[in-house]
């Protein structure tokens, strides 16, 4: 008889972990061979021997606390990257939009109307805040 | 699990409390892993804590096809194989503490001290994949196939790392 003590041992391995059979084959070769029966043996050996590592584990609040915390944070900041992306988006496109005006021959129309605009825009200002104070009371 | 079904789906569509809850519930299977693992409670802390950010962030991707703890130990056992590539200094100053508190409620009859201390280092000296392999097997009963599931390797190699485990835990004996 020539069996393969290596297979029989890695089929046993598979039954101590309830991942196979203990078949009348494997059975009986336990019984029959003696270094494999001492196999089996020492697995049960092992399965004894296994530190606990029984810990008393309590849960700590702070560590789940801190958890979302750090979420809220990740996503301020995702948030932020999102909108700096919008700004980044719509700038270009103004600016784009005002180089082609001006390559078409509306640079002196610009030029008029951003002077126009950085000498009327704080005049618009306190009727900003009159509306703005409307909202808050309402 | 009827229970947990009902609160990942109140998490899922941003209930902060149901998430909280579950998580406190898997706290202890998180900690626990991670601390057989890295044998240091600091470092076991960072990644509980680093488990809990992706698991809220990613609560909506969770399917459900597996049970939220298989889930969260996946998403841990990711985090210690980043924390070991990122750092190599996991120490190991903490097993003697730790093996000493375990070792007084065992059934002296049955378990030789010497044996369990032997096994102990030995396990803590495994390379880390056999080592998550061996604690999810021996510790929290993964079948090979849930175990492949959380480690992302084939059936095949969750078998060959855990046979190898057996044989060298053998060698003690
Ligand atoms: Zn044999």
């Amino acid at each position: 008889m020539s069996y393969n003590h290596e297979k029989i041992q890695e089929k046993l391995m598979d039954v101590f972990y309830k991942e196979g059979e203990l078949t009348k084959e494997l059975k009986s070769h336990i019984d029959d061979c003696s270094e494999c029966n001492s196999f089996w043996r020492d697995l049960n050996t092992i399965e004894e021997n296994i530190p606990s590592f029984d810990l008393n584990i309590e849960v700590d609040e702070r560590v789940i606390g801190g958890a979302f915390r750090k979420v809220g944070i990740l996503k301020e900041k995702r948030k932020n990257i999102k909108d700096l992306a919008l700004f980044a988006t719509i700038a270009s496109i103004i600016l784009g939009c005002v180089g082609l005006l001006a390559n078409m021959g509306y640079g002196k129309s610009i030029i008029l109307v951003q002077i126009f605009l950085v000498i009327f825009a704080p005049l618009s200002i306190p009727f900003m805040i009159r509306q703005r104070l409307v909202k808050e009371e309402s | 699990m009827f229970l947990e079904k009902a609160l990942l789906e109140k998490a899922k569509l941003g209930d902060r409390e149901s998430l909280e809850i579950l998580l406190r519930d898997n706290y202890k299977i998180i900690y626990g892993y991670l601390l057989k693992l890295t044998t240091n409670e600091d470092i076991t802390k960072d990644i509980t804590q680093e488990v809990m950010v992706k698991a809220i962030l990613n609560i909506k991707k969770f399917k459900g096809d597996s049970k939220l703890s298989t889930w969260l130990i996946s998403i841990a056992s990711n985090l210690y194989k980043d924390n070991l590539r990122k750092s190599n200094q996991i120490s190991s100053m903490q097993i003697e503490e730790l093996s000493v508190k375990d070792s007084q409620n065992v059934e002296e009859t049955v378990i030789n001290k010497d044996t369990v201390r032997k096994i102990e280092k030995m396990l803590l000296d495994f390379p880390y994949e056999k080592r998550m392999a061996f604690i999810l097997k021996n510790y929290y009963n993964y079948s090979y196939e849930e175990i492949g599931t959380i480690l992302k390797c084939p059936i095949g190699t969750v078998r060959s790392r855990l046979h190898y485990c057996i044989k060298k835990l053998r060698s003690l004996m």
